[in-house]
């Protein structure tokens, strides 16, 4: 299982592959994107090392709680432009509301608890952090 | 003794990214946040709360966790002020 938060474009495909495993028959992968709200990107930026220690918190917590066999977490950080990709949540269970339920678990958690922002690029130049 | 303060996003943009503050020994963490609200106004209203120098929208970390304005500094020691998260 992986926690992650880069600086560098991540495979949807590659994770949500490697996440798939014969007890469990539900994969659900959450992907955040950058939503064109009259903007041209983003900026994200973390606390690195205690975002990562709250994701593997959260992940563990929502092992803990819910039926799941695995959650992946991938956050990006840095320049993003409209349409890419900010998070990706893969959480797998051997049946699908668990997997559902787990994986909404870990995103709302993560925009509680994890100490990531975002400053929006609008098209004009303007900056602002949200 | 030394304390590295870290600050980020619309802090960052406040007060710089990484300072470090030299304070007598037996400072606490509200120490600390009074010297860095008096070298940045701008932050005054973000860490204060209605009790003291925490309690405002900013979190205060120190050494990664939570911590209390009463708590005792030692050399080293790193602090974190971070505004409301939007991640995810």
């Amino acid at each position: 299982m992986a926690i992650e938060i880069t600086d560098r474009e991540f495979s949807i495909e590659d994770l949500v592959a490697g996440a798939k495993r014969p007890d469990a028959g539900a994969v659900v992968a959450f992907l955040g994107t950058v939503r064109d709200d009259g903007i041209s990107g983003v900026e994200v930026e973390a606390y690195r090392e205690v975002a990562e220690e709250e994701l593997a918190r959260i992940r563990d917590e929502a092992m803990a709680t819910f039926d799941l066999k695995s959650v992946d977490v991938v956050h990006r950080v840095g320049s993003l432009g409209v349409g890419e990709a900010i998070v990706l949540i893969v959480a797998t269970a051997p049946h699908r509301q668990a997997a559902f339920r787990g994986c909404e678990f870990v995103l709302e958690e993560i925009k509680r608890r994890a100490p990531i922002w975002k400053k929006e690029i609008r098209s004009d130049g303007g900056e602002r952090w949200i | 003794m030394r304390v590295v303060v870290r600050a980020f996003a619309r802090f960052r943009e406040m007060a710089g990214e990484e300072a470090t503050l030299e304070l007598p020994e037996g400072s606490t963490l509200a120490d600390l946040l009074e010297e860095v609200v008096s070298s940045h106004p701008g932050l005054k209203k973000a860490l204060s709360g209605p009790d003291g120098p925490i309690g405002g929208r900013a979190m205060v970390l120190l050494n990664r966790r939570g911590a209390d304005p009463s708590d005792v500094l030692e050399e080293g020691d790193e602090v974190a002020i971070l505004p409301p998260f939007s991640g995810g």
